[in-house]
């Protein structure tokens, strides 16, 4: 059984490669019970192969491989177990049920071909062994859990016949449905606009304290850091360069990466008085 | 009345529209295709008569005039084309020159063997292209899918005839599995069962030849779109739903992959008609394939005008079963009239 002193996810070491490439390099983090962990760092720096590894999906959807390091999940009442090393047909039992995952683009992450109410109830009735209709009655519980408006009618559509932000409430109710443990939510919010952004992050929260779920945030917003994370790691060139509380990070940044990130954080009125904006302080690439 | 019923009520009225509307064009083709082919037919050089009588040693100047006035060859172009187009629209295509009989006769006795032909090869076709497609978009890097990829140049590379020919050798001429030419056995019994056993034997090779050619084409297509849908988000999403693999391909990449393919197998159904004549006359398939053929050796005209306005519903038809079915798999479509 699990040790309650322990975090509920441990990642020591992890490296993972595509070919000869090394897209994430010795990474190690840490994520606690129903706290909320920014992984920020710009494209390409390895934030999504990170997340998908998690799960193990960089090996099925990208043809990446995890070379080194573990992966350990601590669930309450189970025994631990190292991801990285788990066959395939227990691994997707976590997946969905323990440790769910929403994307990047609400626009294509859910299947066009089919309507709201089948994905919904597929992913429920894939880890639960209930009937259809009562698979039915918590999709449509947890429609009305991420505030879909007339939810009995949005079920049935199909997803393009929803809006950007609504595929995305669609996403979280069907990553969320079976109270998984840890959801890593990956930019979640990048695709949509500033007013929807704003209601999905609302929502994330809201639903995490509902539920006690540990929360992923990937990102390349600070702003978003500065709202919703506890914790903040910062990856560059496929590493970990610097990790620790929100407020450690944000008060007294160690890494000039670290200090570039923040300082691009666009502020109200820093151009008064300026006629043309400041070169923007890049980082050297071997900082 | 519930949600449900009301909503599937409107799809089935969308699906009657789309119906109608297309059922509207055909009028408009086949009046399109009676027009040019009769044109056709009667702008090429020659008189109708002296092709007629050719075949049986010549004629008096009496007798042709007689044939001239059985036939209403002497009528203005204009009155035996609107006389053409009446018949036509009561399928009436007149008679066969050679055979003396009414062609609609002729060639309904031999539209069900091509029939038979045609939707068997395109059903093993779809069906075998995807699946071979599929397994090779799994495994894009092993060599099964390369020996396939050689597979699939080498079916499309080889002329339809020139695969028959080569099948009738292995499995007819050396083997002695399976019958080499028409539809049935001349000693076969009346029984269902036994009848149906014979044509599925005779059917084999000839629908293998065909359908091979397509196989190969669709297979290579279904890789193609396969390998897109494998690397696309909505596949990933399924992944960390915690499907079973086989449902993530079999279900949610294959439904997205198959569009294209029906796409193009509905755009092919003329070539596969065409395909199918060749065919036909290396099998002695007893279709409509052969019928042309002969006729066109023999000049029947009315026979080959009769063909051409049935080929032509032939594919009016089969492109609306495509548009139907491209409706019932791709959501996005089903909502447009």
């Amino acid at each position: 059984m699990s040790d309650s002193a322990l975090p509920l996810l441990e990642v020591n070491n992890l490296t993972v490669k595509f070919g000869d490439f090394t897209a994430v390099d010795d990474v190690s983090f840490q994520l606690n019970a129903g706290e909320t962990l920014a992984i920020v760092g710009e494209s390409g720096s390895g934030k999504t192969v990170t997340a998908l590894s998690l799960m193990r999906l960089v090996e099925l959807s990208s043809r990446g491989r995890i070379t080194s390091g573990e992966i350990l999940l601590n669930p309450p009442n189970e025994i631990p177990m190292d991801l990285a090393d788990l066959p395939e047909d227990k691994l997707r039992k976590i997946r969905g049920e323990l440790i769910s995952m929403i994307f990047q683009e609400p626009l294509t992450a859910l299947n066009p071909v089919f309507s709201v109410q089948s994905q919904l109830v597929e992913a429920i009735r894939s880890h639960r062994d209930i009937s259809k209709a009562s698979a039915i009655e918590m999709a449509l519980d947890m429609m009305r859990k991420v505030r879909i408006p007339d939810p009995e009618q949005r079920l049935k559509r199909f997803p393009h016949e929803l809006s950007g932000g609504m595929r995305q409430r669609v996403m979280i109710a069907q990553a969320l449905a079976l109270n998984p443990q840890i959801l890593i939510a990956d930019e979640p919010t990048t695709a949509l606009d500033v007013t929807i952004q704003a209601q999905i992050l609302g929502l994330i929260k809201d639903l995490q304290e509902q539920t006690g779920s540990a929360v992923i945030m990937i990102t390349h917003d600070m702003g978003v850091v500065a709202q919703v994370a506890d914790r903040v790691v910062v990856m560059r060139q496929s590493k970990v360069v610097e990790q620790g509380p929100v407020e450690q990070i944000f008060d007294d940044p160690q890494h000039p990466y670290t200090k570039a990130l923040l300082a691009a954080v666009p502020r109200l009125g820093s151009m008064a008085d300026k006629d043309a904006p400041e070169k923007f302080p890049l980082v050297e690439q071997d900082a | 009345m519930s949600a449900s019923s009301s909503e599937r009520g409107k799809v089935i009225a969308r699906v009657g529209r789309v119906i109608a509307t297309r059922l509207g064009h055909a009028i408009f083709i086949i009046l399109a295709v009676i027009i040019l082919t009769f044109s056709l037919i009667h702008l090429a050089p020659g008189d109708a008569a002296e092709v007629l009588t050719f075949s049986q040693g010549g004629a008096s100047e009496e007798q042709l005039a007689e044939i001239r006035e059985e036939f209403n060859l002497d009528d203005p172009f204009l009155s035996q084309l609107g006389n053409y187009i009446i018949d036509a629209f009561r399928f009436d295509f007149g008679n066969s020159f050679f055979f003396q009989q009414p062609v609609s006769d002729l060639v309904l006795d031999r539209l069900w063997p091509t029939i038979l032909l045609v939707s068997t090869a395109l059903g093993m076709a779809i069906v075998g292209g995807v699946i071979l497609g599929v397994y090779s978009a799994r495994r894009p890097e092993k060599t099964s899918s390369h020996v396939m990829t050689v597979l699939a140049l080498f079916g499309f590379s080889a002329p339809i005839f020139w695969t028959g020919i080569m099948l009738l050798l292995l499995f007819s001429s050396w083997l002695g599995w399976l019958p080499s030419n028409g539809m049935n056995s001349v000693t076969v019994g009346d029984g269902f069962f036994e009848k149906s056993w014979d044509t599925i034997k005779h059917l084999i090779l000839p629908a293998t030849t065909l359908g091979f050619f397509y196989m190969a084409q669709y297979s290579r297509i279904s890789r193609a779109t396969m390998l897109e849908v494998l690397g696309s988000d909505y596949v990933r999403t399924a992944r960390a739903k915690g499907l079973k693999e086989r449902v993530v391909i079999w279900k949610h990449a294959l439904r997205n992959a198959v569009i294209p393919v029906v796409t193009i197998a509905g755009f092919q159904i003329a070539a596969i008609l065409s395909g199918g004549i060749l065919v036909e006359t290396v099998f002695n398939w007893p279709g409509m394939g052969r019928l042309a053929f002969e006729a066109l050796l023999r000049r029947d005209t009315p026979i080959l005008m009769g063909m051409l306005i049935i080929s032509a519903i032939i594919v009016i038809v089969a492109n609306l079963l495509t548009d139907l079915a491209y409706r019932l798999i791709d959501p996005r479509i089903r909502y447009k009239t």
